[in-house]
């Protein structure tokens, strides 16, 4: 009998305590982050993963850029299944800042000073209206002149510091060398290159219910005026930098010069599959400046963000993995990429792994100098009158613009139509579209 | 009498060569169709054999080179450490179990509507029309919920489940059924004491193996390239299918998205053919292999006695 109260004693002291030991807050527990990134960051990402292991629980998964703004309305309907930090293209944080999707956490609060001032100007795409930052700027897409040095010593051309310059160079190019090109202009190269550095008034956000959508404006037409004579001189080509037809043409040498992101050159002027400019003739000068401006100011054609859910958990922990990804030279410079190349291909928003990144692009001899300080120029001169929007500007350029170029290969009517689709666009998400400020 | 006979010979000889002009169109034409749906596919094979700049420089139909395609395949599977053969299984094994759950669900199905004694088989006949004409889109919302609250978020089987429900295959179970089985044949079974479950599994199932075949073809067909599904229901990439980790790899590539612009994932446009002739590969050998019961089974029911 003794034994049998000592055993039920000790049984009920084992269940105390264990029923003790599970309703044990987990405080030993790691901290937890769900990543979403695209391929390319995919290495990245797994790197971090694998070196954060045993202090923080990483699962990595493989997702589309954008592919949040599809899930998120049904993550929110069962109120759960957010990650925790997501890479996407840069108009996203606009539309998950939208309080009816509400998935853009304010980062301000948990930024260290020393990292906001690491951000410089590279991150002001992520600031909103209000001072306060909500996402992480993955690389700056800023708009560079991209040109031949060969070409430009044997037609007798010197650098355009102007943008008089360049079209003078195109009008040189029409009546002297004709089938040279000074670049294409679909897709969103003619906005990055042209209408957004001459601050023509497209998708800029005034509040949070106002947009200024205004093709007319004299910022718009200059620039119109300007091409349209060399589109109907064959001097810019008025299909998408990644068509056959084009790829041709600047595998034939026939490139001079090309306005582009500060990824052209890696990724169109270089590769073998792509223009292949052949070594020791590229390199990349700031931009030309509009007449009557200050400032050479530069657009933006691509240039990804992180967004860290509001409903992380462990919030500064999604930051940590965000930072990493642009500031830590084990992703910056060694990780190995999918194609087998290593480090960041593109240029990172955030001055220590920026400086990382700069030596390994000096330290390319494909280029007949290094494009480096015209990108460093230019990156913290973006127009900073093109905010977010909450619609899809960017996609635009595909559905609007193109098609009107590929028809009529008419510039401003191509522009005009995209303003109307943008408008209607607008309207749709419940801004008032105007053509004033 | 010999005019006769000449006159008939005239009119056979006529006869063989009219024809013969007839079987000389008809042939053209199908040639013009064999090879306007051989085309496309032999484009397909060949474009990975190219490399990318290749692609847009050669005759669309050369072939390239056997390093070609090796370069295209060791492109795809070097991405984060040969992922895409998880996808290829996980392709294979949901599609195996769908395609199993689909033709017995569905089999069953029509046969409880073609010859059970149930009530508001009317009813149910109805439904599953209505069920064929929802668009898969309509119903996201609701599964997606309804997956959250058994839990089965993220977990195959919800891919599988949802998958497997099969109204097409159960409408074409009932008029299998209604059709090909003389009811007189259920009748005196059901005198004999059979229950529905012994007919159905005595009487017709032996009887349905046209329809088990057309059944599982486009129970397979439906499924083994579904993108919509998956994507919504599944975001761990250990549990995606290969289209859909194929889509997700190729999105951030510009071969198929130009505005992407950078990226350092070696995908142009050979991977993308490969992936494709890999896709389309198990569906054009499933089809080759079953086309002989799938025209038995397309015919079922054509004649009635």
């Amino acid at each position: 009998m003794r034994i049998t109260k000592r055993a039920a004693a000790a049984v009920g002291v084992l269940a105390i305590a264990s029923s003790a030991l599970i309703s044990m807050p987990s405080q030993a527990a790691n901290p937890s982050l769900l990543i979403w990134v695209d391929s390319p960051r995919l290495p990245g990402a797994k790197e971090y993963a694998k070196i954060m292991k045993g202090k923080v629980d990483v699962k990595v998964e493989l997702h589309s850029q954008g592919d949040l703004l599809a899930k998120v309305q049904l993550f929110n309907r069962v109120k759960k299944g957010w990650p925790d930090v997501v890479f996407g293209p840069p108009n996203d944080v606009a539309v998950l800042r939208n309080p009816i999707i509400g998935n853009a956490r304010e980062i301000s609060t948990l930024l260290k000073a020393q990292e906001i001032k690491n951000f410089g100007k590279l991150n002001d795409w992520c600031k909103g209206s209000d001072g306060k930052y909500y996402c992480v700027k993955n690389d700056m897409a800023q708009s560079v002149l991209w040109y031949d040095t060969a070409l430009f010593a044997e037609f007798g051309y010197t650098v355009p510091t102007k943008m008089s310059e360049l079209f003078a160079i195109g009008a040189d190019l029409a009546a002297k060398h004709p089938g040279y090109s000074l670049g294409a202009l679909s897709d969103a190269a003619a906005y990055s290159s042209y209408f957004w550095p001459s601050q023509c008034p497209l998708n800029n956000e005034l509040s949070a219910t106002r947009v200024l959508i205004n093709s007319k404006s004299p910022k718009c037409t200059r620039v119109t005026a300007a091409l349209q004579p060399l589109i109907d001189k064959g001097v810019f080509y008025p299909g998408s930098a990644f068509s056959p037809e084009y790829i041709k043409i600047a595998q034939e040498g026939k490139l001079v010069a090309h306005i582009g992101p500060s990824w052209f050159g890696e990724f169109v002027l270089r590769p073998a599959s792509s223009f292949n400019i052949p070594t020791g003739r590229l390199t990349a000068a700031p931009m030309p400046m509009w007449e009557g401006e200050t400032v050479n100011y530069s657009g933006e054609w691509g240039g990804g963000i992180y967004t860290i859910s509001p409903h992380a958990k462990f919030p500064r922990a999604a930051l940590d993995f965000a930072l990493f990804m642009v500031g830590d030279k084990r992703n910056v410079v060694d990780v190995v990429n999918p194609d087998k190349s290593t480090g960041a291909p593109t240029f990172p928003a955030y001055i220590p792994g920026n400086k990382l990144w700069k030596a390994k692009i000096d330290a390319d001899t494909y280029y007949k100098a290094s494009p480096y300080a015209a990108m460093a120029a230019q990156a913290g001169k973006v127009w900073t009158g093109v905010k977010p929007v909450r619609y899809d500007a960017d996609g635009a350029w595909g559905a609007a613009f193109a098609p009107e170029m590929a028809k009529s290969k008419d510039i401003q009517k191509a522009l005009d139509a995209y303003a109307t689709y943008t408008s209607n666009l607008a309207q749709q998400l419940g801004y008032e579209v105007t053509t004033k400020k | 009498m010999s005019t006769t006979i000449k006159s008939s010979k005239k009119l056979k000889s006529a006869t063989r060569q009219e024809s013969r002009v007839g079987m000389f169109f008809v042939n053209s034409w199908l040639i013009f169709f064999a090879v306007i749906s051989i085309i496309p596919m032999a484009w397909l094979l060949l474009a990975s054999s190219k490399t990318d700049p290749e692609l847009s420089s050669r005759n669309p139909l050369a072939f390239g080179s056997f390093k070609g395609y090796i370069n295209a395949w060791n492109n795809l599977t070097f991405f984060d450490n040969g992922v895409i053969g998880r996808w290829v299984i996980n392709s294979v094994l949901y599609n195996a179990a769908i395609v199993v759950i689909a033709t017995i669900t569905a089999s069953l199905a029509g046969f409880v509507i073609s010859a059970s004694r149930i009530r508001f088989k009317k009813t149910f006949l109805i439904s599953t029309l209505i069920m064929m004409l929802l668009p898969p889109v309509a119903l996201v919302i609701p599964l997606f919920v309804l997956m959250d609250k058994v839990s089965l978020i993220d977990n195959p089987l919800s891919v599988i489940l949802i998958s497997s429900l099969y109204p097409f295959g159960a409408f074409l179970s009932y008029i299998y059924y209604s059709t090909t089985i003389p009811p007189e044949l259920y009748e005196s079974a059901r005198l004999d004491g059979c229950s529905d479950w012994q007919l159905y599994t005595r009487i017709a199932f032996p009887l349905s193996g046209a329809l088990l075949g057309l059944l599982a073809f486009f129970a397979f067909i439906g499924n083994w390239a579904n993108y919509f599904m998956p994507y919504v229901m599944l975001y761990s990439g250990e549990n995606y299918t290969l289209p859909l980790g194929l889509g997700f790899l190729f999105s951030s590539t510009p071969a198929i998205n130009p505005g992407v612009g950078a990226t350092s994932v070696p995908i142009y446009k050979p991977e993308i053919a490969l992936a494709g002739a890999l896709i389309a590969f198990p569906i054009m050998v499933m089809f080759l292999i079953s086309q002989k019961r799938l025209i038995r089974g397309m015919l079922a029911g054509s004649i009635k006695e």
